[in-house]
């Protein structure tokens, strides 16, 4: 089971990717951009997720790589929309 | 470590191109080759939105496929390009300006976005999704979907 949210406006559809939603890449001209860099920090000692390529903050650091990647999808959802 | 996809809209699918032209209070005419406008090119706008920057002023008026309008003279031809796509082209002068405050301003968005619902719905739809839609804080079309 998976769930995905869509925005559209101006004429551009724009998603989180995921290859169940690759078809529509079909559908116009696609830029495609990494939003965030998860990597363990090695000076905090945990995993962090750096939400600078769309201007936003570095989240953790966290227990795990999952916690982060977490984080940065709820970080994607209240602040973009995504 | 995610990835966000922009897709920058072609209109390719007439089917939804027709779905779009009902939300936004038109009719899409298929095999209509043109398209109502002043009739004449009078060489009068420049800018980079002028139909003239992009396309030459021998072929205006003349189309693939039209959007009509109830009440409004003018209509939006469907020009196809070499890609298979098709651009919207209208005369925004006159009666032309009805069209665009039905399309959400000069460049259409409302009957882009429109257009982009309905094809993702219907993609959406192909691959088992539900798909339900809702309005974002400004303005922005949301299709939310899950299987």
């Amino acid at each position: 089971m998976s769930d995905h949210t869509i925005k559209i406006e101006n004429g551009h559809i724009t998603f989180v990717y995921s290859d169940e939603l690759a078809d529509l890449m079909d559908e116009g001209t696609t830029a495609v951009c990494r939003v965030s860099h998860v990597e363990f920090d090695n000076d905090r000692q945990g995993w962090t997720a750096d939400m600078s390529p769309v201007d936003g903050p570095v989240l953790g650091p966290f227990t795990t790589r999952a916690e982060g990647l977490v984080a940065e999808r709820e970080w994607l959802t209240a602040n973009k929309g995504l | 470590m995610s990835h966000v996809a922009d897709v920058d809209i072609k209109i390719k699918d007439l089917e939804a191109a027709a779905l779009a032209a009902k939300a936004v209070g038109g009719e899409l005419k298929l095999g209509q080759k043109t398209h109502k406008w002043y009739g004449q090119f009078m060489n009068d706008w420049n800018s980079q939105d002028a139909a003239a920057q992009r396309r030459d002023p021998k072929t205006f008026g003349k189309c693939d496929h039209a959007i009509t309008f109830k009440g409004i003279d003018y209509e939006i031809g469907l020009c196809k390009e070499a890609d298979g796509s098709f651009t919207a082209v209208y005369d925004n002068w006159g009666s032309g300006k009805q069209i665009a405050d039905k399309c959400g301003g000069l460049k259409l968005p409302r009957l882009k976005d429109e257009y982009a619902a309905a094809v993702s719905t219907r993609m959406l739809a192909r691959r088992g999704f539900r798909v339900t839609r809702t309005t974002g804080a400004k303005g922005e079309i949301v299709l939310k979907a899950s299987n």
